[in-house]
């Protein structure tokens, strides 16, 4: 596929007017947070950039991966719905739809449940690629299609009996529950989303959402409240009812092994006295913009040929 | 012997994967946003020529396969081995009947071939493109004969039948294309 970079910068150009125009139309405030921090909330599968000091005094820093507790501590005072554009930094990721900085937008609806924000997710997707209708599956529902297993109960024994009847040759580095659940996915499960145009997946394992709230589904099993977009089996946005209990928080927040200092900062935001009962979603701009231009990859993929 | 981590990943690299040395055509980083990183794979067996795909944990390790190209030029066989010397060192190298099944159909002495060694053994030997052969047997044409749209079946000195324009003679020499197996022109001499 041929590449015109005028072309390209002008659609990207046009749909970061029409997303502005579009939370404008909200009244959702459009804020920008400081790109560069002393700590992180960490996640289990990223990992920050350090920077030198940017001053005398100061320690080393790192680059965000995501505007997230900066916004939550603007929701801790009253901003009401925010939004922002920015670029977040992840270190080691670099493949056709992966760069290690990319431009996110990310939201939060004050009072909003997840289910309505989903639908403003849907509607703004309405305008920046003009796709109408959108499909719903849950995440245990998905895995039942690929591979005919409860991805929320299945043991290690059961995960390799699973992928030996589906001649699937599963890594042998696969040894804890959790690898055998993202293996799968990623090998398995997730492919099958190539062939919906749009695409909500609800109810994913809480074990991978630590930020988010939870619930019981009707069989039983502690599900979180979120969901992930895809467009043409390419991951879009993630969003969810934001978990805030700041105490429960921090447990999940200090099970995950990080060189970087904790932002406390965030849990302290989670105890302010009117946190705002919320739902946010994060969303992969360069990747909606590949999306609109029917690219295949994000461009310019064979830097740092693989 | 080395390994290699899915981190350093390249296409070309080779590895080994069940007992077989593998190519790696295509490597993909799959990394869901909550998720760990894994590397999808396409690899090409070097040995059965059949392709796979594999998925790999981000920085698991996989034993590095002792692989290597070597131009060679073809000596000769005796039935159960084909010889090859490589020019530069006069190292010789032989190669299995069930290696050169293909290629035993389009090699004449002295022809340049590009072998493809593992452990240093011929796995693979790649022909040259364009090899000139001999004419062996083949039905003289008939004029006028347009039956079998011009062309018919002949046999060349290395045993290959390839379908030829009716007025190549027994005795000729043509040229023929390795790829495609079809008969290019007469033989520059």
């Amino acid at each position: 596929m041929s590449f015109d970079t005028l072309d390209y910068l002008r659609t990207r150009a046009d749909i970061f007017q029409r997303t502005r125009a579009f939370f404008a139309e909200r009244d959702v405030l459009e804020v920008h947070t400081p790109l560069l921090r002393a700590d992180i909330a960490p996640e289990r599968y990223i990992e920050p950039i350090a920077t030198e000091a940017p001053h005398r005094n100061l320690p080393v820093h790192w680059l965000h991966t995501s505007p997230e507790a900066a916004m939550k501590r603007l929701l801790a005072n009253g901003s009401g719905a925010i939004y922002q554009l920015c670029p977040v930094f992840r270190r080691e990721e670099h493949g056709l739809w992966h760069r290690h900085e990319f431009y996110m937008l990310e939201w939060y609806r004050p009072e909003w449940d997840e289910r309505k924000l989903q639908r403003e997710v849907q509607e703004l997707i309405v305008v920046l690629l003009g796709i109408k209708h959108a499909r719903e599956i849950r995440y245990k529902d998905l895995w039942h299609e690929a591979l005919g297993i409860n991805p929320h109960e299945a043991d290690v024994q059961a995960f390799k009996e699973c992928a030996a009847q589906h001649h699937i040759s599963m890594s042998a580095a696969c040894v804890t529950r959790t690898d055998c659940v993202q293996y799968l996915f990623a090998h398995a499960v997730e492919p099958l989303l190539k062939k919906e145009e749009v695409i909500f997946v609800w109810d994913y394992p809480i074990d991978e959402s630590p930020q988010s709230a939870e619930y019981k589904d009707e069989q039983g099993c502690s599900v979180a409240r979120r969901f992930e977009l895809y467009v043409r089996g390419v991951e879009l946005a993630n969003g969810n009812r934001e978990l805030i209990d700041p105490d429960v928080l921090l447990r999940r927040l200090n099970a995950i092994n990080t060189r970087v200092p904790l932002d406390v900062g965030l849990i302290d935001a989670l105890r302010t006295k009117g946190f705002p009962d919320c739902s946010g979603v994060a969303l992969g701009m360069d990747r909606l913009v590949a999306l609109a231009m029917d690219l295949s990859a994000l461009p310019n993929a064979h830097e740092h040929d693989t | 012997m080395a390994s290699y981590s899915t981190n350093e990943f390249k296409q070309g690299m080779k590895i080994m994967l069940s007992g077989d040395p593998h190519s790696i055509i295509e490597n993909e980083l799959v990394k869901p946003g909550k998720g760990q990183a894994f590397s999808r794979v396409k690899l090409r067996n070097l040995k059965t020529q059949r392709v796979t795909e594999r998925t790999f944990k981000s920085s698991e390790s996989v034993e590095a396969a002792d692989v290597q190209e070597m131009s060679v030029s073809y000596l000769y066989n005796d039935g159960t081995h084909w010889f090859f010397m490589n020019e530069g060192d006069y190292e010789q190298y032989q190669a299995d009947v069930s290696v050169v099944e293909d290629a035993k159909l389009w090699l004449s002495e002295q022809d340049k071939c590009v072998l493809t060694l593992w452990n240093g053994r011929p796995i693979i030997v790649q022909v040259p493109n364009f090899v000139d052969l001999k004419v062996v047997s083949t039905d003289p044409g008939l004029r006028g004969d347009t039956a079998t749209g011009g062309t018919k079946p002949a046999t060349l000195s290395t045993g290959a039948v390839i379908k030829v324009p009716l007025f190549v003679e027994e005795g000729e020499t043509i040229q023929v294309d390795t790829r495609t197996k079809a008969y290019q022109g007469r033989a520059k001499t």
